[in-house]
């Protein structure tokens, strides 16, 4: 396992009181939280972050883990000093932990080996469970999963890849294992769906079951559609002829170009519906909504400059009749 | 033994209609039952079944989805609950606000 510099992480000194690191905690957690952070890799960022804080915070911990040595750098090979599993064991006496519940009373937040093994307690516990010989139920998992919009729209395949916290039946050490997962999405999933897979989490003890695994699913921008939940928004560019005197249109959709007929006196922002259109569903699919956008051709010869100019002498009017009324 | 070694793969077909009960939600959310009808008592979410048997209740995706934010916000900001409740309705406003941006700004 690879030992983490909590104290870098945070951005505090070795000797930063419980208010300071409070403090940096509180500001990169309102940085990198990925409820609210926009920031790129905000996750995997935030993620540390938490792992951080929970050691820091928390006297005894921090205390432990001054105790590893100053020497260490972020990312070095690392295994816990002779004595540590004393140390866990007496924190486990202490802490008055009791497992007579389930695997799930873990933390199921994912943190590094280095912290699983040494501060976690996910060991003991499935200790505890393996001797009570009562079988006990593995964690849930969760993960995300990124689709493009017409993978969404028509389904697809896609291979997760997932890291498990897996405790040796035998040394009772923890490492990450890498699963692998090939999942079908069915098409018409929405954004922010969360996906079961029964049984395909974490491994339950003495022949428990194991845990299910809860996929999310974010579908990325798409450089032309807008997705609100099943239904899509397309932007139609349109000329002046065509929005004054209607016409017919061939105007894409995630399943293929369509005709769309413009009525006559279209305005610019005027919205039109293609039922049944957008993502799909047995009972009630999205509609594709078409936002007109009226574009005018640039005035550049002569001829088109006395075009215009004839046209505003043929029909005057004024759009900004009503605005300047007093 | 790892097992990723010969990398197998297995076809899941999968539900895309989870529905999941009370003690599921909690469970999977580390959320507290009574976090959770309090969350349905402020309109935030919106299970299925009768309003009065929260045993009966049935949750979707959304309402997984923001039971999950509250438990985060509670646990990683450290916000108190009042807090969570308004972080969850202006992360819905700022959500409805974008997506609005997104369709009004390719014009």
């Amino acid at each position: 396992m690879q030992y983490k510099d909590y104290y870098k992480v945070l951005g505090v000194s070795r000797n930063a009181s419980d208010q300071d690191i409070k403090k940096q905690y509180r500001k990169l957690a309102r940085k990198y939280h990925p409820d609210v952070s926009k920031v790129e890799n905000a996750e995997e960022k935030f993620k540390e972050v938490q792992e951080a804080y929970e050691v820091l915070k928390d006297k005894e911990k921090r205390q432990a883990y001054d105790q590893l040595g100053e020497h260490w750098k972020s990312g070095q090979g690392f295994t816990p000093p002779p004595g540590w599993e004393a140390y866990q064991r007496q924190h486990d006496a202490t802490g008055g932990r009791r497992f007579d519940e389930t695997m799930e009373d873990i933390d199921p937040r994912a943190f590094s080996e280095f912290f699983e093994n040494l501060f976690g307690q996910r060991a003991q516990a499935y200790q505890h469970a393996q001797r009570q010989q009562r079988p006990h139920r593995g964690q849930d998992q969760l993960s995300k999963l990124d689709i493009s919009l017409h993978e969404a729209y028509q389904g697809t395949e896609r291979n997760l890849r997932l890291q498990e916290p897996i405790v040796d039946p035998t040394t009772h050490h923890v490492r990450h294992e890498e699963k692998q997962l090939r999942v079908k999405i069915p098409a018409g999933v929405t954004s922010g769906q969360q996906i079961r897979l029964a049984k395909q989490g974490l491994p339950g003890v003495a022949g428990g079951e194991p845990g299910d695994l809860y996929l999310e699913i974010a579908i990325q921008p798409d450089p032309h559609y807008t997705v609100k939940g099943r239904d899509i928004y397309l932007t139609l560019p349109i000329t002046p002829w065509e929005a004054a005197l209607g016409a017919t249109v061939t105007v894409p959709t995630l399943g293929g170009p369509v005709s769309l007929k413009i009525p006559a006196n279209a305005q610019s922002g005027q919205t039109l519906r293609l039922k049944g259109r957008g993502l799909p569903s047995p009972s009630s699919p999205g509609d594709q909504y078409v936002l007109l956008s009226l574009v005018t051709p640039a005035a550049k010869t002569d001829a088109d400059k006395a075009l215009y100019e004839q046209m505003a002498k043929a029909m005057p009017f004024n759009p900004r009749e009503a605005l300047l009324k007093t | 033994m790892p097992k990723t070694e010969t990398g197998p793969l297995y076809g899941i077909v999968i539900e895309a209609n989870t529905l999941i009960t009370l003690d599921e939600l909690c469970r999977v959310t580390s959320i507290q039952r009574r976090q959770v009808i309090e969350l349905v008592e402020q309109q935030l979410i919106a299970p299925q079944g009768p309003e009065h048997n929260p045993d009966a209740w049935q949750f979707d995706s959304s309402g997984l989805k923001r039971v999950r934010c509250a438990a985060n916000l509670l646990r990683d900001l450290e916000l108190n609950w009042p807090g969570v409740l308004l972080a969850l309705k202006l992360l819905e406003d700022i959500d409805e606000l974008e997506t609005q941006l997104n369709i009004l700004r390719r014009n």
